[in-house]
């Protein structure tokens, strides 16, 4: 009997080899770039090319040094805007998920409201509005959380309106746990990933915001993307690159990181 | 109603498959000949690989050995566009962006065939599988019977040679299936393609089928007739899972005759020699309530729509099945005597 | 039924939280902007700044330049995005979990990251004219403050967002509708065009109009990599911290959140009345 070899006999798909094309494509272009970053932050003259005049790691101490205050500022905004998400966004992901009332749908809706407004539309109305209070940062708070909360509701949401649990709780519920331990013996565990997910997205996406940022800060309350706009502006490649190597350390392993516990949101441009 | 049907023949030949990862092999070395116009049931527990085997015939999974034979021909190199057979998942796969009409004429569409002789046949179809009235309708609409109708009319409007049904009546509501299960078998009469059909229901089987093949763990138990495979079985298996069947042994006492518990002589289907030990399935059209026979005492009984089935244990610890029109409780003390319009089947040596 | 009651008022006031504060810090500003972009130096209303932003030349073309740099990133994206989410989410091959990961870390780079990359790949001191002086001599494809380089900026922003988009689609495309489609003899092409295709167009429009919208307000990539091609967040950017005219972009945020809430919910609401005019079904 003549036997074929099976995999031969497999029809192969056109598209598919297309479209892994693409991705190797797409994922090389967006990857380069790192790698590119940190070959101009270790250049002594990157004008001359990569790694002419040898390979250094002054720029990457001169840049952490420059940025740190403003990195910590980051963080600390970043955190901020974290406990306030949780305080606010909670709650109100709690009565989405878990209520029906008359305008429960156009409450969803609202929420969805921020990302339709560019982020300098949302900075300059505020600044217009309420110009006394962008001295004390209360104004770059805001307009964290305005960007920031359509996310964490989003993706909260839908966890806890899930069957799975929303029948453990009514079970506990009925073994005789009250609220407050229901919720931290029951429902706590069942979403910590999510949440922990929602944190990690807005954490990064506080730390990245440049767009609300940029009308709203001032010097006393200057977050890093605004210092590192300056840096690409004014200064030296090599330093810029330098800059930038230090704020991809903090944001791209907490976005692999997020990307594992499956769940990647979008920010803004 | 004119229609141009070649029904074909089929033959799995040592056909072999375990899925990627698996540790072990989901068919294996099956031999499994279809003539055409047949309807072949293949039924067995979950996880027999039935539904692997119809995958196979439709050219969605490769084995890794063996061949399959459409009209002579080998057809695994044949892609399962070419293959010219309708297939109908368990899920119907109705494709929801497109309406009844669209989706019934679809196969014909990807034929280029045109659009005014496909409407035509599209119209045709749908007066067969009495769903011309859903012609215009959205899929997300129908109910689960009406779904059915949809994707099998689908599947015909090719003309397909071989029609391969998987679960098509599991999905519905169980008071309908009895009347859709009637339904459906009419219409591949009607059409008379040759058809492959999976159930895991053992009534369905024996109630469509031309031929069954009772699968276990991706093995043949036996191929035949449903009146072969109720009053013939193979094996054990085979008449547990097909007719609910007890086993017991027994010694051959007569020619083609055993006694039960020391007391009932039943007839059985096979010619053994007289003193050898046998397996027998116990089915319970096999026994009566009756007041010659031994007594025993009910351990079991279920209602089931009309008859309670029981069983009763006898001396010896033997249990038999036995099915009556009264209810009667569990400890009670009765009579069930061997029906002689009946024999026992022999099913291990 | 106190408890019914106070179960409400509890549920009233939970959900006023957000409101409250979109309101307060969102809806309001946005409206006193407005109100401030239309009132004259007496106090009176006018559109006077309206009708300077959409009659000049110049704020017609920096709109005009950012309508065809969010439609030409969101078509590329889209052309290369499709097939690519379409191979990630199947279930063949084993670059697919690396693919994913690595299409999404740049999700969380601001635009000015980004513009910086093409800065520092096809700048004046570029890594490509680099290569290219070394290989050939001339410096070239030095293009990044220029149109194209922008353009390059804005697909790489959008390319992570809209994969997403798409593989979230495709995962919920049944095995076995596919499977349906070849057996009733469609072949890989068909099954592409007659079956994947339309049931990923609603979410390939809500990616669309979602990148359309993004590249409208993308300002930090724009301020990065522009010399001298406008668009409009940098006309409001400009207008307010170099200009002082607040009030002129005031106006020219209005129309561009005008622009945006209309792309982002007029879309989806066509696509919603297409479905209910086929008898599909809405959720």
């Amino acid at each position: 009997m003549n036997r074929q070899d099976p995999k031969k006999l497999i029809p192969k798909d056109q598209i598919r080899g297309i479209g892994r094309l693409f991705a190797w494509a797409c994922a090389t272009m967006c990857l380069t770039p790192l790698i590119l970053v940190f070959a101009v932050s270790t250049t002594q003259v990157w004008q001359r090319g990569p790694w002419a005049g040898g390979f250094t790691l002054k720029y990457l101490v001169q840049g952490w040094n420059t940025i740190s205050p403003y990195a910590w500022f980051s963080i600390k905004l970043a955190f901020l805007v974290l406990i306030l998400n949780f305080i606010i966004g909670i709650p109100t992901s709690w009565v989405l998920a878990r209520h029906r009332f008359p305008l429960r749908n156009f409450l969803f809706s609202l929420t969805n409201v921020p990302i339709a407004v560019p982020g300098i539309a949302m900075g300059l109305a505020l600044i217009i509005t309420y110009p006394l209070l962008r001295r004390n940062g209360f104004l770059l708070v805001a307009g964290h959380l305005l960007y920031t909360l359509p996310y964490f509701i989003s993706s909260l949401t839908p966890q806890l309106s899930e069957s799975s649990v929303q029948d453990v709780e009514w079970v506990a519920a009925t073994l005789g746990a009250n609220f407050p331990r229901r919720l931290i013996y029951v429902i706590y565990p069942k979403i910590r990933t999510s949440l922990l997910a929602a944190t990690i997205m807005v954490v990064t996406l506080s730390m990245g915001e440049f767009n609300v940022s940029f009308f709203l800060f001032n010097p006393q309350n200057k977050p890093l993307p605004v210092e590192l706009y300056s840096a690409y502006i004014t200064g030296r490649i090599e330093v810029a690159a330098a800059i930038t190597l230090c704020f991809l350390c903090f944001v791209v392993p907490a976005a692999i990181l997020l990307e594992r516990l499956g769940g990647a949101k979008v920010g803004n441009a | 109603m004119s229609r141009v049907v070649s029904p074909a023949s089929l033959q799995f030949d040592q056909i072999s498959f375990t899925y990627p990862g698996g540790k072990q092999a989901a068919i294996k070395d099956v031999f499994i000949d279809v003539k055409p116009g047949e309807i072949v049931v293949f039924v067995g527990p979950s996880g027999c690989g039935k539904s692997t085997l119809l995958r196979i015939a439709a050219g969605l999974l490769f084995p890794e050995k063996g061949r399959l034979i459409i009209d002579g021909e080998d057809a695994l190199p044949l892609p399962p566009e070419k293959r010219r057979i309708g297939w109908v998942p368990q899920s119907y796969a109705l494709f929801e962006h497109l309406n009844i009409a669209e989706n019934v004429g679809f196969g014909l569409k990807m034929q280029k065939i045109p659009k005014h002789q496909r409407d035509e046949q599209v119209a045709d179809m749908l007066k067969l599988c009495r769903i011309q009235d859903l012609a215009k309708r959205s899929v997300r609409a129908l109910s689960g019977g009406q779904r059915q109708r949809v994707a099998i009319a689908r599947a015909l409007a090719v003309n397909p040679r071989i029609l391969m049904l998987d679960e098509p009546l599991a999905a519905l509501d169980p008071q309908l299936r009895i009347a859709i299960r009637a339904d459906l078998e009419e219409l591949l009469r009607e059409s008379g393609v040759t058809t492959l059909f999976v159930t895991h229901d053992q009534s369905e089987a024996l109630a469509v089928a031309d031929k069954v093949v009772v699968l276990r763990d991706g093995q043949v138990e036996q191929i035949g007739t449903p009146d072969e495979l109720w009053n013939f079985p193979a094996n054990s298996f085979v008449a547990e899972f097909l007719s609910n069947a007890i086993t017991a042994s027994a010694m051959v006492a007569a020619e083609k005759s055993v006694v039960l518990a020391q007391k009932l002589a039943c007839s059985i289907n096979k010619e053994c020699a007289v003193g050898k030990e046998v397996k027998l399935a116990l089915r319970k059209d096999n026994f009566v309530i009756s007041e010659q026979g031994i007594e025993g005492r009910i351990v079991f009984c279920e209602y089931n729509g009309g008859v309670y089935q029981m069983r009763v244990e006898v001396q010896d610890g033997l249990i038999i099945p036995v099915s009556s029109t009264r209810e009667l409780p569990i400890g009670a003390l009765i009579s069930v005597d061997f029906n002689r319009e009946t024999e026992i089947s022999v099913v291990g040596i | 039924m106190e408890q019914e009651l106070w179960k409400r008022i509890r549920i009233a006031l939970l959900s006023l939280i957000f409101p409250v504060l979109l309101g307060g810090f969102l809806f309001w500003p946005l409206l006193s902007l407005g109100l401030e972009s239309i009132s004259g130096d007496e106090g009176a209303l006018s559109l006077a700044l309206y009708k300077e932003v959409l009659l000049s030349k110049h704020y017609l073309s920096s709109f005009w330049n950012t309508f065809l740099l969010s439609l030409l990133s969101t078509l590329i994206a889209l052309v290369v995005c499709i097939p690519a989410g379409i191979y990630i989410e199947g279930d063949e091959g084993k670059d697919r979990k690396l693919l994913a990961v690595a299409l999404t870390i740049p999700l969380s780079l601001p635009g000015i990251v980004i513009g910086f990359f093409v800065i520092i790949t096809f700048g004046f001191t570029g890594v490509v004219p680099k290569l290219f002086e070394i290989l050939t001599g001339t410096r070239r494809l030095a293009f990044a403050y220029t149109f194209y380089g922008m353009l390059l900026g804005y697909v790489y922003f959008q390319i992570p967002r809209v994969v997403l988009t798409i593989r979230g689609a495709v995962s919920n495309i049944s095995q076995d509708v596919l499977d349906s489609a070849r057996t009733l003899g469609a072949s890989t092409l068909q099954t592409y065009w007659y079956v994947i295709l339309p049931t990923l167009k609603p979410s390939i429009i809500s990616a669309a109009s979602l990148s359309m919208a993004t590249g409208f307000g993308a300002f930090g990539t724009a301020a990065t990599l522009s010399r001298g091609y406008r668009v409009v967040p940098l006309e409001i950017a400009t207008a307010f911290t170099e200009n002082f005219q607040p009030k002129l972009a005031g106006a020219m945020s209005i129309i561009l959140v005008l622009i945006t809430t209309l792309m982002l919910f007029g879309i989806n609401k066509l696509v919603d009345l297409d479905k209910r005019s086929r008898g599909e079904g809405v959720r």
